[in-house]
C-alpha cells in the first residue's frame, strides 16, 4: 500500500489516513501480528491479540523487549545451524542471508571480523537482536 | 548445502487458519475503526476495541408511510434482540451536553442534520446498543442527515428499503386504527383486534387521512432517492405489497446474510453430476474466468498412466480392466495434486470425484482437501441420453458438435464424424445409474455443508452463472 511515485496524488482526507496509519507504524503492526496470529494459531485469535498488545504495551513503557517471533533460543539454533562445526563464527555472506531470511531490511554493513570474515555469535546475535528489536516495536 | 539460501515454503495451514477464523475481516475492521478515530495511543484503543467486537447487527429501514416499518422493526427485535431507536425516543432522552444546542420547542422537523448525528452517536455509544446492535427507523430521512451520519462515522450494515406503489400505501394508511391505550396497529381490514372493547376504541391518527398520506408520500419521495444513493452497496429493496410474513421473510434473509466481503479467498470447489450434466463444460469457465485451477481426475489418471510414473502404472491394470482404481492410490494421487502450489495459493476446482461417500470423508479428513463450496448438476436420465446421443466430435479438426445446439455446416464434415464410444444410449444409461446409487447418500453426506443443487438441463451460460454466483456469495451468515 506504499505511495509509488507513479501514483495520482490522493485527496487530502485519504493523505492524513495514510499518514496516521505511517506515523503510528500500524502497517508494521499488524505485519507482525499477523505472522504471529498465522505461526501460533491460537483457539481464541482475539484473546491472543490483545495479549500480544498488552506485551507490547509494556515493552513500550518499560523499554523491554518486544514480542517477538524470533527469540534468543532461535538466534542460537539459527547460528548452530550455520557453523555445525562448532568453529564459533560465521562468513560475512553467511550472516547477510541469514539478516535478509529474518525479514531485517537494513543491517549494518560492516559489523566487527567482517575483514578477515569471521562475524562472532555474540556480533551476530547483537546485532539481530538490536533489529529485530526496531521491527517489533511497532510504536512511536 | 548453506541451510539460509533455501527457499522458503509458507505453509498452506497458515492461509487456512486465517479464512476459517475471519482474520481479514478483523483486520479490516480494526483499521476501519482506526482511521475513523485517529487515537493517539492506537495500542489501548485497539485492545479495547478487539475487547468490545461484537458482530451485532446495524441495520436501517427506510420506506414510504403505511410501508409497515415500524411493524417490520418490531419483529426485527424479538428476532434479533436488536434495540430498535426512533427518532421520537431520541428526542426524548437528550443528555444535558445537548440541551442548549436545540431549538426551541425542538421536534422532529427542526433539528440539524449535524445535530441528529451527534445525538444518534451518543446513543450508540450506549451498552445496549454496543452488544445487541441497533435497528433504526424513519432516519435517515434525507440525504443530508445521510451524509452527516456518515461522517460521524456510523456506518449500517444491512439497509432495507420498502416500497410500494402510492395508491396501495394511501388504501393501507386510510384503513389504519390506533389502540391509544397499547399503542398497537390495527387495520379494519387485513388486522382486526380480537376483542370488542379493544375494536371499538381504536382510533384513526389524523396523519393517516388521504390528504395528509399524499403530502407525506410527495415529501418521502422527494428525499428518498438521495439517501438511497449514499447505500447504494448494502440496500436492498422489497415490496412492500406482499402479505407481512413474505416480506418479513425475505428481510430477515437479507440480514442474514453477510455482505460479500473483498477477502482474498480460495474457493476449493466440487462439482458433481451424472454424465451429460455438463460439468466440464461449465469448470472450464469457471477456471478460465477466475484463474483457478481444473482438475479432473479421469484427465489426472490417464495423464499418470500416460506419463508412466509409478502411480500410473500401478494404476495401468485397473483402468486396462474397465474397474475401478482403489481409493488409497486415488487419494494419494489427488493428495499429491491439491497439495502442489498452484492448488494451495489459487484454489482449485475437482470435477469426477467424489463418487463414494467414503471418497468424500477421505477428502475431508485434510484441509488442503477439503472442500468449501459443493454443487450438484442434477438433470433427469432422458435429458442426458438426448444430450450425450447427440455428441460428436470430428476427428480431423478435432471440434465437437451436437446436432442441436452446435450442428455441422457442411455435409463433408458430417461424413466423418465419429461418437466417442461411451456416449452410446446403453453405456449412458448404465453410467447414470452408477452416478444415482451413489447420490444419494453424498447428498446426504454433504447437506451439512450447504451444497447447491442447480437445474443442469439449462443453457450453459445459465448453469454458469448459477455456479459463480454460489461460489462468490458467502454461504451462510458465519462463513465467507
Amino acid at each position: 500500500m506504499a505511495n509509488k511515485p507513479s501514483a495520482p496524488v490522493m485527496n487530502p482526507i485519504e493523505q492524513s489516513g495514510t499518514d496516521y496509519l505511517q506515523m503510528h507504524r500500524i502497517y508494521d503492526l499488524f505485519h507482525n501480528l499477523s505472522a504471529s496470529l498465522v505461526y501460533n494459531k491460537p483457539e481464541d485469535p482475539k484473546a491472543f491479540m490483545i495479549n500480544y498488545l498488552e506485551q507490547l504495551k509494556k515493552a513500550r513503557l518499560a523499554g523491554l523487549a518486544s514480542p517477538s517471533l524470533v527469540d534468543d533460543k532461535d538466534l542460537t539454533s539459527i547460528f548452530r545451524m550455520l557453523d555445525p562445526a562448532g568453529h564459533g563464527h560465521i562468513t560475512y555472506s553467511q550472516y547477510a542471508s541469514t539478516m535478509e531470511a529474518l525479514g531485517v531490511p537494513t543491517y549494518n554493513t560492516s559489523p566487527a571480523g567482517k575483514d578477515n570474515d569471521r562475524i562472532t555469535f555474540e556480533t551476530f546475535s547483537q546485532e539481530a537482536r538490536k533489529r529485530l528489536n526496531e521491527l517489533n516495536a511497532t510504536y512511536h | 548445502m548453506d541451510n539460509t539460501t533455501r527457499p522458503s515454503t509458507i505453509s498452506p495451514e497458515f492461509s487456512l487458519y486465517a479464512e476459517k477464523n475471519n482474520l481479514f475481516e478483523l483486520f479490516q475492521r480494526c483499521t476501519s475503526s482506526l482511521l475513523i478515530d485517529r487515537p493517539d495511543d492506537p495500542l489501548t484503543y485497539l485492545i479495547d476495541l478487539l475487547n468490545k467486537d461484537f458482530d451485532a447487527p446495524k441495520i436501517i429501514i427506510l420506506g414510504p408511510p403505511a410501508s409497515g416499518r415500524h411493524t417490520i422493526a418490531k419483529m426485527l427485535q424479538k428476532k434479533l434482540n436488536a434495540v430498535v431507536i426512533e427518532p421520537s425516543e431520541v428526542l426524548q432522552s437528550i443528555p444535558p451536553k445537548f440541551k442548549d444546542r436545540l431549538p426551541p420547542n425542538a421536534n422532529s422537523s427542526n433539528i440539524c442534520a449535524s445535530l441528529w448525528a451527534e445525538l444518534y452517536e451518543h446513543r450508540f455509544k450506549d451498552f445496549d446498543c454496543f452488544r445487541q446492535g441497533w435497528i433504526l427507523v424513519d432516519f435517515p430521512a434525507t440525504r443530508e442527515q445521510t451524509l452527516a451520519l456518515q461522517s460521524r462515522g456510523i456506518f449500517p450494515k444491512h439497509v432495507v428499503c420498502l416500497e410500494a406503489p402510492d395508491t396501495v400505501l394511501i388504501e393501507r394508511a386510510i384503513g389504519k386504527r390506533i389502540d391509544p391505550e397499547t399503542q398497537d396497529v390495527y387495520h379494519i381490514t387485513w388486522n382486526v383486534p380480537n376483542s370488542q372493547i379493544i375494536q371499538e376504541r381504536l382510533v384513526q391518527l389524523e396523519e393517516n387521512s388521504e390528504k395528509q398520506m399524499i403530502l407525506r408520500l410527495k415529501e418521502y419521495r422527494r428525499n428518498i432517492d438521495g439517501v438511497k444513493d449514499c447505500f447504494k452497496s448494502i440496500l436492498r429493496a422489497i415490496n412492500a405489497d406482499q402479505p407481512l410474513n413474505d416480506i418479513f421473510a425475505q428481510v430477515y434473509s437479507y440480514i442474514s446474510r453477510k455482505p460479500r466481503s473483498v477477502v482474498p479467498r480460495t474457493p476449493r470447489v466440487i462439482i458433481l453430476g451424472p454424465t451429460g450434466s455438463g460439468r466440464k463444460t461449465v469448470a472450464i469457465k469457471i477456471s478460465h474466468k477466475y484463474d483457478i485451477p481444473l482438475i479432473s481426475i479421469p484427465t489426472l489418471i490417464k495423464q499418470q498412466i500416460a506419463n508412466q510414473t509409478s502411480i500410473g502404472n500401478t494404476m495401468k491394470p485397473y483402468v486396462a480392466r474397465q474397474s475401478l482404481v482403489p481409493d488409497s492410490l486415488l487419494m494419494q494421487l489427488i493428495r499429491e495434486r491439491l497439495n502442489q502450489n498452484d492448488c494451495t495459493t489459487k484454489g482449485w476446482i475437482l470435477i469426477g470425484f467424489p463418487r463414494t461417500r467414503e471418497q468424500a470423508e477421505s477428502l475431508a479428513r485434510t484441509s488442503t482437501t477439503a472442500p468449501n463450496r459443493i454443487f450438484f448438476l442434477d438433470i433427469p436420465l432422458d435429458v442426458a441420453l438426448e444430450r450425450l446421443s447427440q455428441r460428436s466430435l470430428d476427428p480431423i479438426t478435432g471440434r465437437r458438435y451436437h446436432s442441436h445446439d452446435h450442428p455441422v455446416s457442411s455435409n463433408e464434415i458430417k461424413q466423418r464424424l465419429i461418437q466417442h464410444p461411451t456416449d452410446n444410449n446403453e453405456i449412458v444409461r448404465k453410467r447414470y445409474e452408477e452416478y444415482m446409487i451413489y447420490h444419494d447418500e453424498l447428498q446426504e453426506f454433504y447437506s451439512q455443508q450447504d451444497a447447491i443443487h442447480i437445474p443442469a438441463d439449462q443453457d450453459a451460460y445459465t448453469v454458469f452463472e448459477a455456479i459463480e454466483s454460489g461460489i462468490l456469495n458467502p454461504l451462510s451468515k458465519d462463513e465467507y
